[in-house]
């Protein structure tokens, strides 16, 4: 492999979208800034997200790394070229706008890297915050792009799960990949849940706070089950928690995941709390924590 | 302004757009160098390195720009390259008169080029901005050496007869597929006069070229850099070729 010109090509979107950024940052027109969101920079964002589905697809964990890096320095644009909001509200282009795309092609490839079962891509992904604002050092750029979003009313559903499944719906070339009968769908969706619960467990743990959302909690519980069942086991979901986990810290945070995601599913469905499973209630037992 | 063509295409203006691109870019390579200084007065070495960069360029298929004010910074991180500006001396002493009897100096071959001092509204500093083209007569070959002092010793950054043309983001003496590269650019432009002179049959055998070129395209492509028209085009023309640099 001819490491030096694979490089070329993951770093040849970034480079596109900071000079149409650029561009688009310095004029008022309308048309232009739409002109440059529509025809450089979405076209970009998602040849950057394909390089990172192949890199999944083929667990090529350092390069997968490399075009993670490219992701996050898109997502830090819009504060480094001070990038502001359009006053005309119907027109989405401004510092979430950027974040939006981003992060939900993010979440597209961690849920490839889940049901390709490569688990130690996934905080390769997901593990990344802020460097512009110490509030947000301890969490992960997810939360940090879903808070910005709600903040400005930007999120087509409630959940960063629920807009990237809308946006494999509206592009095919990606959903593909999660294969091609009439079940990719679901299977998207049971990956776009797990990928969020791992994260989830991953940004509790490290920060040993609250500091997460539960984007999974507006689907029912039997789409992160299996991950939950796989992770109390031991198997190999555990390899996507970077650093150690010991049994007792694992319960404690799917109890306070669970309670979290119950709170944020009443009104809508989706997460019931306190539905376990015999061997997790019986693993959360063992740990000798209540469920 | 951007072109959708190439990512640094000499086909840009030369102007304060351009320039804000340039420096955003932050990557050197074959069609850009950044330099952070240029005394053309008494920087000995400034001009002989900017002569070589821009008779390197000349020399180099699609020629390049230069940015002058922008330093290059070392971390273990890897490289950064920062917008400083030029300093007003070095300012007053950047104009094509002078940069022209410079290359004039140490090549008697045409050099076309354009140069500009331009303020960046984005980092509200003045840098200066070398457009070489891509030489008509190639290759472009040092008619003198180029030595500078330093600390009483006298380096040599090129000899007379040396040949430099641009690789990756270096300016390196010509090899033997340089010199293959040199001919067959000759030998098409020839073909072109050629048949423009006596047959005026350009259209027609640009088309062949064209078909040539996509037959070579998919039939024996070697994997190369990705273009700005690869990058907004059709995603799966994008993946194929991405895989197939991949399986190099």
């Amino acid at each position: 492999m001819n490491e030096a010109l694979v490089f070329e090509w993951l770093e040849a979107p970034g480079d596109l979208i900071e000079g149409a950024l650029m561009e688009a940052s310095q004029t008022t027109d309308v048309d232009a800034i739409l002109r440059h969101r529509d025809n450089l920079i979405v076209p970009a964002l998602d040849k950057l997200a394909a390089m990172t589905c192949v890199l999944v697809d083929r667990n090529q964990v350092e390069l997968v790394g490399k075009v993670a890096s490219q992701l996050y320095a898109v997502y830090e644009l819009p504060e480094e070229l001070k990038l502001h909001d359009l006053p005309q509200r119907e027109v989405h282009f401004g510092p979430s706008y950027i974040w939006q795309q981003v992060i939900i092609r993010v979440y597209v490839a961690g849920a490839l890297a889940v049901r390709k079962e490569a688990y130690p891509l996934v905080p390769i992904l997901a593990r990344r915050s802020v460097s512009w604002d110490t509030y947000w050092s301890k969490s992960y750029w997810a939360r940090h792009a879903l808070t910005m979003l709600a903040r400005e009313k930007r999120l087509r559903t409630r959940s960063l799960c629920g807009d990237a499944l809308l946006w494999l719906e509206e592009n095919p070339y990606f959903m593909q990949m999660f294969g091609r009968s009439d079940r990719a769908k679901e299977r998207a969706t049971d990956s776009l849940c797990r990928f969020d619960f791992l994260q989830n467990v991953m940004a509790f743990a490290e920060s040993n706070d609250r500091l997460v959302y539960p984007n999974f909690a507006f689907f029912r519980n039997s789409r992160v089950m299996p991950l939950v069942r796989d992770l109390v086991a031991g198997g190999s979901s555990r390899q996507a928690i970077p650093f150690p986990l010991p049994n007792e810290q694992l319960a404690g945070i799917l109890i306070e995941l669970d309670k979290m995601a119950g709170k944020e599913a009443f009104l809508v469905g989706g997460w019931d709390s306190g539905e376990w499973p015999a061997d997790v209630r019986d693993f959360l037992l063992r740990h000798r924590i209540q469920p | 302004m951007v072109s959708t063509k190439n990512l640094i295409d000499t086909q840009l203006d030369l102007d304060g757009a351009t320039l804000d691109y340039l420096i955003a870019v932050k990557r050197e390579s074959a069609r850009l160098d950044y330099k952070l200084q240029c005394d053309l007065r008494r920087g000995e070495k400034d001009r002989i390195e900017l002569v070589r960069d821009m008779l390197a360029m000349a020399n180099t298929d699609d020629g390049g720009w230069i940015v002058v004010g922008v330093e290059e910074a070392k971390s273990p991180k890897g490289k950064s390259y920062v917008p400083r500006g030029m300093s007003a001396l070095h300012q007053a002493q950047f104009d094509e008169a002078r940069v022209r009897q410079l290359v004039e100096k140490y090549t008697d071959a045409i050099v076309d080029f354009d140069l500009a001092l331009l303020a960046s509204a984005r980092h509200g500093m003045t840098f200066g901005l070398i457009l070489a083209r891509p030489a008509q007569e190639i290759p472009i070959v040092f008619a003198k050496d180029g030595q500078h002092t330093n600390g009483g010793v006298t380096e040599t950054l090129f000899r007379q007869g040396d040949v430099y043309v641009r690789r990756g983001s270096s300016s390196i003496r010509a090899n033997q597929n340089d010199w293959r590269n040199f001919k067959s650019r000759i030998r098409q432009r020839e073909r072109e006069r050629w048949t423009e002179e006596t047959m005026g049959i350009r259209g027609l055998t640009d088309g062949l070229r064209d078909l040539i070129d996509l037959l070579k395209t998919e039939h024996a492509s070697k994997p190369a850099p990705p273009t700005a028209a690869d990058v907004v085009g059709p995603i799966e023309e994008f993946t194929k070729e991405f895989t197939k640099v991949l399986d190099e």
